[in-house]
C-alpha cells in the first residue's frame, strides 16, 4: 500500500526480488528495496496524481541510489584527491620496484646457475637503474592521475554534474 | 462553474491510461533493470580495491615474464654463437644492462597498467553518474527483459576474462545507458 508520508507505493516483495550486495550498500548507505509506484489509482486526478507519485519515486531513487556516487566522485576529485594521487603514485613505485626485485633475483639465480656471482659493480648498476626507473614510474602516476582528473571535471562527467543538480531534479 | 461543483480539472481517461502504464513501466523498470544497475555499479566499486589492483598487477606481470625471458635468451644465446665468454666483463655488462631493461620494462608497464585500472574505475563512475542523471532527470519505463539478460550475462563472462574484463564492463554500462535512454525516449509521459 501506499506509504502516507512519502506516498510511494511500497511492494511486499521488493525486497526479496534483488538483495544489494554487501560492498555496494556498504560503501555509500544506500537503503535496500526498491520504489515502487502504485499503477491503480482512482478518482478525477488519478492520473495527475500517479504523475506525481512516478515523479516523487524516480527523484529518491536518484537521491538514494546515485546522489552519494556523484558525491564520493567530486569529493575524490577535491578534497580527496591528494591522498589518492599519493596512492596512485605510491602503488606504481611499489610495483616497479617488485618487478625489480624478481627480475634481479631471476638474473641472480641464472648467473648462479654459470658458477658465477654478481659483480658490486654489476649491483650498483643495478641500484641506480632502479632509482631511475622508480622515479620515473612516479612522475608517471603523477602525470597521469592529474590528466585524468582534468579529463573528468571538464569532460563528460563534469558536465553531467553541472547540468544536473539536485535543485534542478 | 456551478454551486458546490468542483474546480479541478478531471483527468481524461486517455491520460489516467497513461499514467497507468508509465507507472508500471516504472514498476517494471525497478524490478528487473535496478537490480542489474546495481549489479553493474557494485561491479565498478570493486575495480580499484587493493585485491583488483593485485590481480591487475599479476596478470600483467605473467603477460610481460614470458616475452623478456624469452628475448633474454636469444640475445644470450646470439652472444655464445659469437663465442663470448660468459665469464668475461662484456658479457656480465651486456648481461646486466638487459636485466636492468626488463626490469625497467616490467615496472614501467605495471605502473601503467595500474593507472589503467584506475582509469577504468572513473569511467564506470562515468557510466553509473549518466545512468543516474537519465534516472533523476526525467521518467522511465520498462525494458527488454532479452536486452537487460544479454548485459548481465555479458558482465559475469567478460568477469571470468581478466584482460577483457573492464573493457567489456565499460562497454555494457555504455549499454545500459543506451538502453535507457531508449525506453525513456518510448516512454508514455513526461
Amino acid at each position: 500500500m501506499a506509504d502516507p508520508t512519502t506516498n510511494l507505493y511500497q511492494g511486499a516483495s521488493m525486497t526479496d526480488t534483488y538483495d544489494y550486495s554487501g560492498g555496494y550498500q556498504n560503501m555509500y548507505n544506500q537503503t535496500p528495496g526498491n520504489y515502487f509506484v502504485d499503477p491503480y489509482r482512482t478518482g478525477d486526478q488519478a492520473a495527475q496524481d500517479t504523475l506525481a507519485d512516478l515523479y516523487e519515486a524516480e527523484f529518491q531513487d536518484y537521491l538514494n541510489r546515485f546522489f552519494p556516487v556523484e558525491q564520493d566522485l567530486i569529493q575524490q576529485m577535491t578534497t580527496g584527491f591528494e591522498g589518492l594521487q599519493q596512492e596512485e603514485i605510491g602503488r606504481a613505485q611499489q610495483a616497479t620496484a617488485t618487478q625489480y626485485a624478481n627480475v634481479q633475483g631471476q638474473q641472480a639465480r641464472r648467473m648462479a646457475g654459470y658458477g658465477l656471482q654478481m659483480s658490486s659493480g654489476y649491483a650498483q648498476d643495478a641500484s641506480r637503474g632502479e632509482t631511475s626507473a622508480i622515479v620515473a614510474a612516479r612522475n608517471f602516476a603523477r602525470l597521469r592521475s592529474e590528466e585524468r582528473r582534468d579529463q573528468i571535471l571538464s569532460g563528460g562527467i563534469g558536465s553531467a554534474l553541472t547540468q544536473k543538480s539536485v535543485i534542478s531534479g | 462553474m456551478s454551486g458546490g461543483g468542483s474546480n479541478k480539472i478531471k483527468d481524461t481517461k486517455a491520460q489516467k491510461a497513461l499514467a497507468k502504464i508509465a507507472a508500471k513501466r516504472f514498476n517494471l523498470y525497478q524490478q528487473y533493470y535496478v537490480p542489474l544497475e546495481n549489479q553493474f555499479m557494485s561491479d565498478v566499486f570493486k575495480m580499484n580495491s587493493p585485491t583488483e589492483m593485485e590481480n591487475v598487477q599479476s596478470f600483467v606481470t605473467a603477460l610481460q615474464q614470458p616475452k623478456f625471458q624469452k628475448q633474454k635468451v636469444m640475445q644470450e644465446q646470439q652472444m655464445f654463437a659469437q663465442g663470448a665468454d660468459i665469464t668475461s666483463g662484456q658479457f656480465q655488462d651486456t648481461s646486466a644492462q638487459m636485466t636492468n631493461a626488463q626490469a625497467r620494462g616490467m615496472g614501467t608497464g605495471t605502473a601503467e597498467a595500474l593507472s589503467g585500472q584506475l582509469d577504468r574505475y572513473y569511467q564506470g563512475m562515468g557510466n553509473i553518474i549518466a545512468m543516474g542523471q537519465g534516472q533523476a532527470g526525467q521518467a522511465m519505463s520498462g525494458l527488454g527483459d532479452v536486452g537487460a539478460l544479454a548485459q548481465k550475462r555479458g558482465i559475469a563472462e567478460a568477469q571470468s576474462d581478466m584482460s577483457s574484463y573492464a573493457n567489456t564492463l565499460g562497454a555494457a554500462g555504455t549499454g545500459l545507458g543506451l538502453a535507457y535512454g531508449y525506453s525513456r525516449g518510448k516512454s508514455g509521459y513526461g
